[in-house]
């Protein structure tokens, strides 16, 4: 237990440490003694800085805290759930769906209101889950499953595509840029309606570890140990839904961090108790977005990189890498 | 120790999706005894055990755990009675032994499943009474399907249960590890006074260990046998029902018909 204690406190202040890095970053690079001056009190060295850091750096750096945090939570509950390595929101088209859902608004019904884009969104990741939790009763191979989500990745595809035809170009150009994903579009006031929902839906997820362990053990030893598997599918149903709907309406698509996080912190940590690896990989999983963002926004460079380009360049590969190795924990 | 009426069932009738498989059963079973269940595969061996475990509803009839209806138990109370061992092998399972058999607290433990001292000392009896402690800290997927096994038993005794249910536990097993656990279970059953039922095709063995056998026939007909007429009468033929094969009362084994 104290093993755990350490790793936790290890893995948060590397996250303080990789956070302050990102809010100094970027095309304009804000020196750390100037960080260290504003904590004093004192003034920043170039009276731009505060507007750099506060209306735009740090919103987006709590943006991908949040955001790699679900996501990678989601994907340990798909993978303890669907008992497969290899799920996660995005492979399984759970991102796709609500992508779909968010085209249906953005190209059909151009304006958009107060949480029109994530309940748009959920109702899209819902729908495929819903589809996918079907499919895993028939499918027993785990290879077949993440077949299924990219058949269904390539539905959505293509109905996004007949929709943008019939679209007007400045529907699509919105459409496009959010699905490229970026933590940077978030405001302040996106943020109080983006957090609460995800901090709540962690918490869930943390408050359910027992069931999860049980389920493990797959359905029937769960409820043998007195698991209502009933109502333990429908909240985790609700919970995965609704938070990759969330991420995926404020930051558009974000591809195989959900599952990749989960794996990274197995090769770390040998437990499969999820009060433990839980913290750990809404740790993990907002260390690896914001070194994402990092990357798009590298130091030097006048542009930003699309997020969801960043995070298929790592995760593709991880995922060949572990096909290939397909390890004990496969 | 006195006989306790643990299950009791009455004319019940076992299926899924209302389709019965087996009708009008009716036994009971007391603390302290040992039966086997045979039965060709696809009778509903599996159908009754996930009927007494709770997983499947009867269709109809009555089953009594300990005096009450089945039905009235919560999850976690029919947990705290009955413990099972299913034919998964959790081979594919990503836990380590110790934490697949602290499952078995589960039921005794709140919402945050934290395990205290007491639970901590169970699960180290569980895993010493089958002999599993050396492995303890190895992943399942490492070990070999006698320690597994060993380890899901180990589960089922952590979760401290009268009860004790098992499908076709000797499935994945050589000869010494199917000897071995049918000795542990017989042990159980004797000094712990747990009831169990396992489901089996060693005919062999549950000629040796079960108090009863409960046979289901070709025709989906409930048989409930006692082992030691068994052993002597030639009803155990008519079981065996193969051209193959014959029960020799007077040596008590089974014989293989090469010659014929």
């Amino acid at each position: 237990m104290n093993k755990t204690v350490y790793r936790i406190l290890l893995m948060t202040l590397l996250l303080v440490l990789i956070f302050i890095a990102d809010i100094l970053l970027g095309s304009v690079t804000i020196p750390l003694s100037d960080f260290f001056e504003y904590l004093k009190g004192n003034d920043w060295s170039h009276p731009s800085y505060e507007a750099i850091i506060f209306e735009y750096r740090l919103p987006k750096a709590l943006t991908a805290c949040f955001a790699g945090s679900a996501l990678a939570v989601s994907g340990l509950l798909m993978q303890s759930f669907f008992r497969n390595p290899l799920a996660g929101p995005y492979v399984l088209g759970i991102s796709s769906g609500a992508s779909l859902g968010v085209a249906l608004l953005l190209l059909l019904f151009s304006g958009t209101f107060l949480f029109s884009v994530p309940l748009a969104a959920c109702i899209g990741s819902l729908f495929v889950l819903i589809s996918m939790i079907w499919a895993s009763k028939r499918f027993r191979s785990s290879v077949s499953l993440l077949i299924l989500g990219l058949m269904i990745s390539y539905l959505t595809g293509a109905l996004v595509g007949v929709l943008q035809y019939f679209s007007k170009s400045e529907e699509i150009q919105s459409f496009v840029l959010w699905g490229l994903g970026s933590f940077a579009k978030t405001q302040w006031t996106d943020l109080q309606m983006m957090l609460p929902v995800l901090v709540l839906g962690l918490v869930f997820a943390y408050s359910r570890s027992k069931a999860l362990n049980s389920l493990l053990l797959g359905a029937s030893y769960a409820q043998s140990l007195g698991v209502s598997i009933k109502s333990i599918r429908r909240q985790l149903l609700y919970l995965v839904g609704i938070l990759v709907a969330w991420v995926t309406a404020y930051c558009g698509p974000i591809a195989f961090l959900g599952m990749a996080v989960p794996h990274l912190v197995r090769l770390w940590v040998e437990e499969s108790d999820h009060k433990i690896t839980i913290p750990l990989v809404a740790l993990t999983g907002a260390c690896i977005a914001l070194l994402c963002d990092m990357i798009a926004q590298a130091p030097g460079f006048d542009m930003v990189l699309p997020i969801n380009s960043i995070t298929s360049l790592f995760g593709a590969p991880f995922v060949i890498y572990y096909l290939l190795k397909k390890n004990r924990l496969g | 120790m006195g006989k306790e009426k643990y299950i009791t069932l009455k004319e019940v009738s076992v299926g899924y999706d209302g389709q019965s498989v087996l009708k009008d059963i009716s036994f009971e079973l007391y603390s302290g005894e040992l039966i086997c269940l045979l039965g060709a595969n696809g009778k509903g061996k599996s159908t009754l055990l996930k009927t007494l475990m709770g997983i499947l509803p009867d269709l109809s009839g009555e089953i009594l755990l300990k005096g009450k209806a089945l039905a009235n138990f919560s999850a976690e109370e029919k947990a705290k009675e009955m413990a099972v061992v299913l034919t998964d092998s959790l081979r594919d399972v990503a836990m380590k032994a110790k934490d697949v058999v602290a499952t078995g607290r589960y039921p005794y433990l709140s919402w945050k499943g934290k395990l205290k001292q007491e639970d901590e000392a169970i699960i180290e009896t569980s895993l010493s009474k089958v002999g599993a402690l050396e492995y303890a800290d190895r992943w399942m997927s490492d070990l070999s399907d006698g320690e597994r096994q060993r380890v899901i038993l180990a589960r089922a005794l952590a979760q401290q249960t009268d009860v004790l249910l098992l499908d076709e536990p000797t499935a994945f097993l050589d000869l010494a590890h199917t000897m071995e656990l049918s000795v542990l279970l017989k042990k159980f059953s004797r000094e712990e006074g747990k009831s169990i039922i396992m489901s089996t095709h060693d005919w062999a063995t549950a000629l040796q260990i079960a108090d009863r056998v409960f046979w289901i026939d070709k025709s989906s007909q409930f048989h409930i046998l006692e082992t030691e007429a068994l052993k002597k009468g030639g009803k155990m033929n008519e079981m065996l029902n193969s051209p193959f094969g014959k029960w020799n009362s007077d040596k008590g084994r089974f014989e293989l018909l090469i010659d014929n």
